[in-house]
């Protein structure tokens, strides 16, 4: 196989394999001192920009002698060359070509990574609303209302055996890899808990209730409302929270069911505690 | 505080409730497969769900939409029961796309405006690096719901087979 022009003397690209491991990219003196130090061997496989394949340098003595060196003893004739070698695993290209290729590759796949950064962040709220969905539908409840608009998301579950019902209201606030790489991925967390009450002026009372919650213009944390409705005569109670949604959903889409199913339970029961104190 | 109940349609008979009842199923169900939701669009009778495939060696993302054609009242109920739309839309992704790709894509965009609907047949559509396999089945949503672990196995068998149709349909369409 005869080789592509040679490059020149102060050029630093070729590369040899020595011993099971890439050195280089070394100019073509450089070679020459090194085969004659001891320190790279003639049945070394050598390769620069042009190559089709690696190939030992015993096989092309005019490499040595183009830069000033003597042909390298030819003994006995050279070992097959690595296969597995070179090339593929310490990412020396075949050729500039292929080189060009993959770095290419690595540009177009290196966007999709981030975009899939991107989107991870914007929709870690919609993941955590799949993850509320499971959890509470594992605690015996049922959907029975999803209004969504993307940002802000309204969920109401009715557990049928006790008429029991949970009502859920997320607004994402760090929907911007920025603010969730510095604040972590909060979201703000309206949970309610709610009763059928079955006389009517306990509603009613509730209704007072909600008349004075009316006042709370910027609910705070821990802030419990009241709310009554006349028409299925259920009272509810809510409460205002911040959320860490990356205490539950990892980058990996792995999400901690347990740890949320507590968090939901936790909040029901203060809630349940309270209504039922205020209006049963 | 009036406003955050009035969000939601108030239903008192679980009739009006239950395509929201069997969505949560699916969710709950695609969500324990490995399938967890990206995207929703909830709305009186149609709720719209992505889900992000990133397990699957080949599909990006899978849509389902239900689709509550008959409404929600007692006596459509009674007369033509609960029937929805079961839309179920796979997506594969492509890392590269090229001018090829976009006459591909007028080619389908254009197969489609001629392609009378029918109910069950696969639907391809492509969008610059993605390309779409979509069908819809007519369901009865009494068969699946509030039925046990049963119905919502019986739902999620029909969105596999689905599923399985539609990325042998897509195979073709993916680029290493």
């Amino acid at each position: 196989m005869s080789l592509p022009e040679l490059p020149a003397s102060d050029q630093s690209v070729i590369h040899v394999h020595h011993q099971g491991q890439n050195t280089g990219p070394f100019t073509g003196p450089e070679i020459v001192a090194k085969l004659n130090s001891g320190e790279l061997d003639s049945n070394d496989p050598f390769w620069f920009p042009g190559m089709q394949n690696w190939v030992p340098l015993a096989q092309h003595p005019e490499v040595t002698k183009h830069y000033g060196g003597g042909a390298p003893a030819a003994g006995s004739p050279p070992p097959p060359v690595p296969q597995a070698a070179p090339a593929a695993s310490a990412g020396v290209p075949q050729n500039e070509d292929d080189r060009l290729d993959a770095l290419f590759g690595t540009l177009i796949k290196k966007s999709w990574n981030y975009l899939d950064e991107q989107n991870f962040a914007t929709q870690i709220d919609e993941i955590f609303l799949g993850a509320v969905i499971t959890s509470t539908l594992d605690a015996g409840y049922n959907l029975i209302d999803l209004t969504s608009d993307g940002t802000h998301h309204y969920l109401r579950f009715e557990n049928f055996e006790d008429g029991s019902r949970t009502i859920f209201r997320l607004n994402h606030l760090t929907g911007d890899q920025v603010y969730a790489k510095v604040l972590g991925q909060k979201a703000n967390v309206v949970l309610g808990y709610g009763e059928k009450v079955g006389n009517i002026s306990k509603v009613l009372s509730a209704l007072k209730a909600e008349l004075k919650s009316s006042f709370i213009l910027n609910p705070e944390p821990g802030s419990i409302v009241v709310d009554g409705d006349l028409t299925s005569g259920y009272v509810y109670c809510q409460v205002d929270m911040f959320w860490s949604l990356d205490d539950i959903i990892s980058r990996d889409y792995s999400i901690d069911y347990s740890k949320l199913a507590d968090w939901i339970r936790a909040s029901n029961h203060a809630l349940r505690k309270y209504l039922r104190g205020r209006f049963m | 505080m009036f406003n955050f109940i009035t969000k939601f349609a108030h239903k008192s008979e679980i009739r009006e409730s239950k395509d929201e009842i069997l969505i949560g199923e699916i969710v709950r169900a695609m969500g324990r497969q490995g399938y967890p939701s990206i995207a929703y669009q909830a709305h009186d009778d149609r709720q719209r769900v992505r889900f992000y495939a990133h397990k699957d060696p080949l599909l990006h993302s899978i849509y389902i939409t239900l689709d509550r054609k008959t409404g929600s009242g007692m006596i459509s109920a009674a007369l033509i029961g609960s029937k929805a739309t079961l839309q179920i839309s796979a997506e594969i992704k492509n890392l590269l796309t090229d001018p090829d790709d976009l006459v591909n894509m007028f080619k389908t965009d254009l197969a489609n405006m001629f392609k009378v609907p029918v109910i069950g047949g696969i639907k391809l559509n492509h969008e610059m690096n993605s390309v779409f396999a979509s069908v819809t089945k007519i369901i009865e949503i009494d068969n699946y719901v509030l039925k046990g672990d049963a119905g919502t196995q019986g739902l999620m068998d029909i969105i596999s087979q689905t599923v399985s149709e539609l990325r042998e349909k897509l195979k073709p369409y993916k680029r290493a």
